[in-house]
C-alpha cells in the first residue's frame, strides 16, 4: 500500500523543498540575479556565480499539479487565449503568472532576469518561454541541443559546449558577476555524487518484491531539478537510497503481495500519484520503474549511469544534457527500455499517451508494438495528461490496466 | 482523376526518372537537391490525395497535427510509390519523431528508402555563432546525398539552380502583389503555389507567369484588407468565402506561402554561404526559434504596411508553434485597432465549412461597418 505517513526521506524532501523555495524568494528579494530554466539546462552553471539563483517552471507546474491545483491554473491561461491543447505545464505556469502565484503552494516564482530554454526535451519550451520574454521584456536565451537518433555526436557535443560558454558570458554581462570555474566544478561534483546515490536508490527496485515504487521516484526526483549542484540534493539522494536499502533488508514493502511488476513510460501522472499507487497496490501491481526517472544521469540508449571520469565538468554537463527520454529517437528509447525490462524483471508496460507532451508520446504506438512483438512483453496504452486532470479518466485507465494484468496472468499460464 | 493517384502521377510525369526525395518540414534545401539531379518535393498539402488515415492511426496519436498524420499516412499506406529518399531536419516535437516511424521495420515504406538528415541550428544568432555548424551540416548532407544516390555535387550547377529558385521566389512575390492589389484572387494564387510544390522549378515558374498574365488590370475597389496567417493556407472553400465576403487578402503570413518565398538570398555557387544566408535571414516563421524577436516585429510591420484592417489566424490544430503565439499577437494587434478572426483547421475541417463561412461573413460585416 502507498505510505500514509511520511518516511524519513519523505519528511526530509518536504523540508528541503520548502527551504529551497523560501531561499529562492528571499535571495531574489535581496537582489540576486534570477534565471528561469528548462529542466535540462545544466543548473550547475549558476552555482559558478556568487549571487545567481534559478527557478524551474516545469518543476513548479508539476508541484501545482501534484497539489491538485493544476486544472485551476490551466484555466487561467486558457482565459488569456492559450489553447487547451498546449502542454499543461506551460498552461499552469502561464496561468500562475496572471496573478503572481496567488494559488501556488510556493507563492509562485520570483520574476526572472533571464530566461534560458532549450529545445531537446521539446521545442515548445522555447515558445513557452517566449511568452514571458515578450510579456516582460526579459532576455531569452534558447539553447539548441540537437535531437538524437544516435548517441550524441562529437560535433554536437562541441556545439553544446560553445553554447554553455556563451551562456556564461551572457550571465556575466547581464548580472555583472564573474564566473568562478572552481565553484562550478564543485557543483558538478555534487550532482555527480547525487546521481550515483539516485541510481543506488533505483537499483533497489531490482529486488522482487521491490521495496520501492516508481511513484517514490516521481516524488523524490524534484531536488535534481530545483537543487541541482548542491550538497543538499546529494545528501537527500543518499538518505533516500539508504532508506530504500534498509526497507529492502527489513522487508518493508510498498506492495507486499507484489504479483505484477510494471514499467511506466511517460511523465508522472502528478494528479494521480496517491490514488493510482493505492489502487495498483490493491491489485498487487507495482510500477517498479519508469523511463521518466530512470534516465536521470544517463545518456542516450541506456539507463545506466553515465560514467564520468571526473575531469572536465563542461564535458560532463554537455554530454549529459540529453539525459531525459524526449531528446531521443525511437531506437534509442527502445534500447533503454529493453535493458530496464530485463534488469527489473518487468511483466508489463504502461504507455501513458499524453496529449500534453507530444515529444514523449509520439513513437509510443510503435514502441508498444515492438516491445510486445519483439520482446513478448504485454503492454497497454492509457490516456493521461500529466498535469491537467480534466484530460484523464480513471475508469478508462484502470479498465486497460486491469486488462493488462489479465494478459500478464494469461501469459504466465501459457 | 483518382485523387489517390494524383501525387504519384504528377511526380512520375515530371521527375524524368530522377530520384524523388520527399522533404519535411517546411524549408528544406530544395536548390541543393535539385542541382544534384534529384527531384525534391515538400511533403505537405497531401490531404486531398491520401483518402483516410487508417495507417497513420496505427502509428501516431490523433493529437498530432493533420500535416504529420497525412505525412505518415502517405508514406506508410502503401497506396503510393514511395519516394526514393526522405530528407528531414529538426522541426517541431511531432515531426522530429516521425522519421523512425516512417522507416519502421516491416512497414510498407520498406527499408531501401534513403534517409537524409540535417540539424538546422536554432540558437539565437546574436548569442552563439552557428554559421560554421550549419555549413558543416550542409557539407555532410552533400556527402550523404552523393553516396545515397550516386550523384555528384557541382558548384556551377548549384549556382544555376539557385538562380532559377531566385526567379521562382520573385514570381511568387509579383503574384502576391497582384493579389494585394485585387488584380488576382488569393484563391487562385494559393492554389498555384501549393500545387507547385510537386513540380520542377521551371514548370513552377511557367505556372506563375500564366497566373500573373491572368491578373486583371485597371483600378480596383478598395475593399477592407486582411492578412491571413498560419502554416498552410485555409481550404479553398474558406478562401473563397473570405473573398466573396468582400475582403481583400492584402498580404499573408503563411508558412507554405510568404514565409517560404519572401527572402531571396544572394546567388552563389557555395552552398554553405547560400544556406547560412537563407536560413539566417529568411522571413521569420514560428518554427524558427531563433527568429522569435524578428518575427514579432516583422509580423506587426507586415500588417501595418499592407494597411490591413484585420488578421485571420488560421490555426493548424495541435501546432504548438503557432498556438503559443496567438494570444500575444492578438493583444498587440488589438492595441493597434486591428480586428482578429481566429479559425482552427483540423483533419475534418472540410466537413464543417458552413460554420467557418458564417464567422467570416460576420467578420467582414465588422470590417465593412
Ligand atoms: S511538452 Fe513535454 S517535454 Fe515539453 S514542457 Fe511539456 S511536458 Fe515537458
Ligand atoms: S503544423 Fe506545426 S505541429 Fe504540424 S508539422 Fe507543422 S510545425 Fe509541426
Amino acid at each position: 500500500m502507498a505510505q500514509s505517513t511520511k518516511s524519513r526521506a519523505g519528511r526530509h524532501l518536504s523540508q528541503i523543498m520548502t527551504d529551497g523555495y523560501m531561499e529562492l524568494h528571499t535571495r531574489a528579494s535581496q537582489g540576486a540575479f534570477c534565471v528561469w530554466i528548462a529542466i535540462n539546462v545544466p543548473a550547475e552553471i549558476f552555482a559558478g556565480f556568487e549571487n545567481v539563483i534559478y527557478a524551474v517552471p516545469e518543476s513548479h507546474s508539476a508541484m501545482c499539479a501534484g497539489k491538485g491545483i493544476g486544472a485551476v491554473m490551466c484555466e487561467k491561461a486558457e482565459k488569456l487565449g492559450y489553447s487547451m491543447d498546449l502542454c499543461s505545464y506551460a498552461r499552469i505556469d502561464i496561468g500562475n503568472t496572471t496573478d503572481n502565484g496567488k494559488d501556488s503552494p510556493t507563492f509562485g516564482l520570483p520574476k526572472p532576469d533571464l530566461l534560458v530554454s532549450n529545445n531537446n526535451n521539446c521545442a515548445l519550451l522555447a515558445k513557452w518561454f517566449d511568452v514571458h520574454h515578450r510579456e516582460w521584456s526579459v532576455p531569452h536565451n534558447v539553447m539548441d541541443i540537437p535531437f538524437c537518433y544516435t548517441p550524441q555526436q562529437e560535433k554536437d557535443h562541441r556545439y553544446i559546449i560553445s553554447q554553455i560558454k556563451d551562456l556564461i558570458k551572457l550571465i556575466e554581462r547581464l548580472s555583472g558577476q564573474e564566473f568562478d570555474a572552481e565553484r562550478f566544478n564543485t557543483a558538478v561534483h555534487h550532482s555527480w555524487r547525487g546521481l550515483k546515490e539516485w541510481k543506488r536508490f533505483l537499483h533497489c527496485a531490482r529486488q522482487c518484491p521491490s521495496p520501492i515504487t516508481a511513484f517514490d521516484s516521481f516524488v523524490h526526483m524534484a531536488p535534481f531539478l530545483t537543487l541541482r549542484g548542491t550538497p543538499v540534493m546529494a545528501d537527500h539522494f543518499k538518505l533516500l537510497a539508504d532508506e530504500a536499502e534498509d526497507k529492502s533488508a527489513t522487508g518493508q514493502l510498498p506492495v507486499p503481495g507484489e504479483k505484477f511488476r510494471l514499467f511506466w513510460d511517460n511523465i508522472a501522472p502528478w494528479h494521480q500519484l496517491r490514488k493510482m499507487s493505492k489502487r495498483l497496490a490493491e491489485l498487487d501491481a507495482n510500477i517498479v520503474g519508469a523511463s521518466y526517472t530512470s534516465c536521470m544521469g544517463t545518456v542516450e540508449g541506456s539507463f545506466a549511469l553515465y560514467d564520468w571520469d571526473e575531469k572536465d565538468p563542461f564535458d560532463y554537463i554537455a554530454r549529459t544534457m540529453n539525459a531525459y527520454m524526449c531528446p531521443h529517437g525511437l531506437e534509442l528509447r527502445h534500447s533503454s527500455m529493453k535493458e530496464a525490462i530485463s534488469e527489473l524483471t518487468i511483466d508489463g508496460i504502461i504507455f501513458a499517451s499524453n496529449r500534453s507532451c507530444k515529444p514523449y508520446s509520439i513513437t509510443q504506438m510503435d514502441q508498444q508494438k515492438r516491445i510486445s512483438e519483439h520482446l513478448g512483453i504485454p503492454a497497454t496504452m492509457i490516456e493521461v495528461d500529466h498535469a491537467d486532470v480534466r484530460k484523464y479518466s480513471e475508469a478508462n485507465a484502470f479498465l486497460r490496466i486491469e486488462a493488462l494484468l489479465e494478459t500478464i496472468e494469461a501469459h504466465r499460464k501459457n | 482523376m483518382d485523387p489517390t493517384s494524383n501525387i504519384d502521377l504528377i511526380l512520375n510525369q515530371n521527375s524524368g526518372g530522377r530520384p524523388i526525395i520527399g522533404c519535411f518540414p517546411l524549408y528544406p534545401p530544395l536548390e541543393l537537391f535539385s542541382s544534384m539531379g534529384l527531384y525534391p518535393f515538400v511533403m505537405w498539402n497531401l490531404k486531398s490525395s491520401i483518402g483516410d488515415l487508417t495507417e497513420s492511426d496505427k502509428h501516431i496519436q490523433s493529437y498530432a497535427c493533420a500535416i504529420a498524420r497525412e505525412l505518415v499516412q502517405y508514406v506508410l499506406s502503401g497506396s503510393f510509390s514511395n519516394p526514393d529518399g526522405i530528407f528531414f531536419y529538426n522541426a517541431c516535437d511531432t515531426l522530429r519523431n516521425t522519421p523512425e516511424i516512417l522507416k519502421s521495420p516491416g512497414s510498407a515504406s520498406g527499408s531501401d528508402m534513403a534517409m537524409l538528415q540535417m540539424h538546422l541550428p536554432q540558437v539565437n544568432r546574436f548569442q552563439t555563432n552557428a554559421d560554421d555548424y550549419l555549413k558543416n551540416e550542409i557539407e555532410e548532407l552533400i556527402i550523404a546525398t552523393e553516396k545515397a544516390f550516386n550523384v555528384k555535387f557541382d558548384p556551377c550547377r548549384f549556382e544555376q539552380t539557385v538562380l532559377q529558385y531566385s526567379d521562382l521566389r520573385e514570381y511568387c512575390q509579383q503574384a502576391e502583389t497582384k493579389v494585394a492589389e485585387g488584380a488576382l484572387s488569393f484563391e487562385s494564387f494559393a492554389e498555384v503555389v501549393m500545387a507547385n510544390y510537386l513540380l520542377p522549378p521551371e514548370l513552377q515558374i511557367e505556372k506563375l507567369i500564366d497566373l500573373i498574365r491572368q491578373s486583371k488590370s485597371g483600378s480596383f475597389r478598395k475593399s477592407p484588407g486582411v492578412v491571413v496567417s498560419g502554416i498552410m493556407p485555409p481550404p479553398g472553400k474558406v478562401i473563397r468565402a473570405i473573398e466573396a465576403s468582400g475582403l481583400r487578402i492584402v498580404s499573408n503570413d503563411i508558412a507554405a506561402l510568404k514565409r517560404s518565398y519572401a527572402y531571396n538570398p544572394k546567388p552563389t555557387g557555395d552552398p554553405g554561404t547560400y544556406y547560412t544566408d537563407l536560413y539566417n535571414n529568411r522571413f521569420p516563421c514560428t518554427t524558427l526559434l531563433y527568429k522569435s524577436d524578428q518575427r514579432l516585429d516583422m509580423f506587426l510591420d507586415l500588417v501595418e504596411t499592407s494597411e490591413a484592417s484585420g488578421v485571420i489566424f488560421c490555426g493548424e490544430k495541435y501546432c504548438e508553434y503557432e498556438y503559443f503565439e496567438f494570444p500575444h499577437l492578438e493583444k498587440r494587434l488589438k492595441e493597434k485597432g486591428v480586428a482578429i478572426l481566429n479559425m482552427e483547421f483540423s483533419i475534418d475541417d472540410v466537413d464543417n465549412i458552413g460554420a467557418y463561412i458564417t464567422r467570416i461573413e460576420a467578420f467582414a460585416e465588422l470590417l465593412n461597418s
